[in-house]
């Protein structure tokens, strides 16, 4: 039999008269079907790999390529005169000035990171550190690479403080809003995260923590390993441990420290994979959480729409289908106007 | 031919994936940012993959896929795509890489001895494969025996190859991306399994 035919037959490529073809043939012997069975495996084993590249990658070449549109519209609009802007309004005229900013910081941190390994590192003395931020604003999401070789994705208005080189026992870092941590393990090294009056300890593994400003609880989501969970002010044995699937809360109003299994991590941690996930959760942390991610205002016609409990993966990325799934389980209409939504009850 | 256009199959799911992504160009088109994003997430991997596979080179390919991105949002008011949008793509990245490599072939002519990254077209070499797709352990020996002799093949066969298995592309969009006609398409990828199959032996269970 002809490779081609059979390559064609595999990749139901074929006709009608082809396909024919190979079904006589096989008809023929037993021997024939054995060979088209190893084909077949052949075909199966070779199929689609693609699961296997790096989204990490993608996050940071994502980040890269906003960080290149911004400059390039930061530059056309300082060689252009004000008043003449007749451009077409896009997403990009309504970023402020300081998220420019925030994304040139990130480039040039990245730019660091990248251009650091080119250079071998001198041996770092005691010094008072210099701290850098990097941080995201509403809209943005991006993940950077320590010079330790851990990696962090932060959400939308968030951000990450951290001296220019590590202390040498210890790795430290302060975080406001969310983000996700691949820490790189250094036994002799512990890595700190500072929080919101809690911090969290760890060696190397993987989890999430959440506090922003306007939250009344810090969260930390161990995906893999082990994590040490406590109030800043409070040793190392007054905490919780946590270990994989394992939601640790610090409520800071009752300074109380909680700990529970969950099932799905989903709604902790689909920001990173860049889209929304929520489970009994009111629509005023919907809401919030909209806002942050596609930079919106978010608004209600009749007030106890907040009230309304949204269970969803809204894997969608673009912004109005998000809107029709979240007002088609909840029975609501809603108006997207520029910027700004607004969700009404269905009579 | 005659019988050509009767296909044993139609594939619902390829018809919903072009009118999702005939969405998406609409929406990029007028500005969206999300959908940008949404375009940049699905496509980014593979492309990338895909320029590896023609620059051999990790830097190479990463800078080829992001001018390909830069300048769809650039000119996005004027964006217009004659046939899918994932022939699109892969078009435009095999232009952008071959435009690089040329530049960087030049700048080589000049300073002779300058090392080249080679990176392999795909990863499945570097540590953590396995566990990373969950397999076993047989498996991720005949994946890995199977693409390494892809790596052998000569570079077209080999681009067809890859991007029928890895990428999904049809015959038709293969020959569009690459620049070939269906049937030399059809010739690579007979030659190529023909030529696994030999690699492989007599062994029942490959």
């Amino acid at each position: 039999m002809q490779a081609e035919l059979l390559a064609r037959y595999l990749s139901k490529e074929c006709t009608t008269q082809e396909y024919l073809e190979v079904e006589r043939w096989l008809l023929l012997s037993e021997g024939n079907v054995e060979e088209l069975k190893i084909y077949e495996q052949l075909w199966r084993v070779s199929a689609n790999l693609i699961k296997l590249e790096d989204e990490s990658d993608s996050n940071l070449d994502w980040s890269v390529l906003q960080s290149r549109i911004e400059a390039e519209d930061l530059n056309e609009e300082m060689n252009k005169p004000k008043l003449l802007s007749s451009r077409s309004r896009t997403a990009y005229d309504n970023v402020s000035y300081f998220s420019r900013i925030a994304a040139i910081i990130t480039l040039m941190f990245l730019v660091g990171f990248y251009g650091s390994q080119f250079f071998e590192q001198p041996l770092p003395a005691e010094v008072e550190p210099v701290f850098k931020e990097i941080s995201m604003n509403k809209g943005q999401r991006g993940s950077v690479t320590l010079s330790d070789g851990t990696l962090v994705s932060l959400n939308s208005e968030s951000s990450i403080s951290l001296p220019n080189t590590f202390k040498s026992d210890v790795r430290e870092v302060y975080l406001e809003g969310e983000a996700f941590f691949e820490v790189a393990r250094m036994e002799d090294k512990p890595f700190l995260i500072y929080i919101n009056g809690t911090v969290v300890e760890v060696l190397g593994t993987s989890f999430a923590v959440r506090a922003f400003p306007d939250d009344e609880i810090v969260r930390t989501t161990v995906v893999e390993g082990l994590v040490s969970f406590r109030s800043a002010s409070e040793g190392i044995e007054e905490g919780v441990l946590l270990a994989s699937g394992d939601l640790g809360e610090f409520n800071l109003k009752q300074k109380r420290l909680s700990k529970e299994q969950v099932k799905n991590l989903a709604p902790y941690l689909s920001w990173k994979e860049g889209y929304l996930a929520f489970e009994n959760a009111t629509m005023d942390e919907v809401k919030k959480q909209l806002e942050r991610k596609y930079d919106i205002q978010v608004l209600f016609a009749e007030e106890d729409i907040e009230l309304l409990e949204l269970t969803a993966e809204l894997k969608s990325r673009s912004l109005r289908n998000v809107l029709e799934t979240i007002s088609l389980s909840l029975n609501l209409s809603f108006e997207l106007d520029q910027e700004v939504v607004e969700f009404k009850k269905l009579p | 031919m005659a019988l050509d256009s009767q296909k044993i199959q139609i594939h619902p799911s390829a018809v919903q994936a072009e009118i999702k992504d005939i969405s998406l160009v609409d929406a990029i088109r007028e500005g969206d940012q999300a959908a940008f994003e949404q375009l940049f997430f699905e496509y980014h991997p593979a492309l990338i993959r895909f320029a590896n596979s023609i620059t051999r080179s990790k830097e190479l390919s990463r800078d080829t896929v992001q001018d390909v991105f830069l300048k769809i949002w650039r000119n996005r008011d004027q964006w217009n795509i004659h046939s899918s949008l994932k022939v699109y793509l892969y078009q435009s990245v095999r232009n952008q890489a071959l435009n690089l490599l040329e530049k960087q072939n030049n700048r080589y002519k000049l300073k002779e001895n300058l090392h080249i990254d080679y990176s392999p077209s795909m990863n499945i070499w570097e540590e953590g494969f396995q566990k990373k797709l969950e397999l076993p352990e047989e498996d991720a020996k005949r994946i890995m025996t199977i693409w390494m002799l892809v790596e052998k093949m000569p570079d077209r066969r080999r681009l067809v190859f890859e991007l029928h298995r890895k990428d999904g592309l049809s015959y038709k969009e293969i020959a569009k991306v690459l620049d070939l006609s269906v049937k030399t398409v059809e010739n690579h990828i007979g030659q190529a399994i023909r030529y696994l199959r030999e690699q492989l032996g007599q062994e029942k269970n490959l």
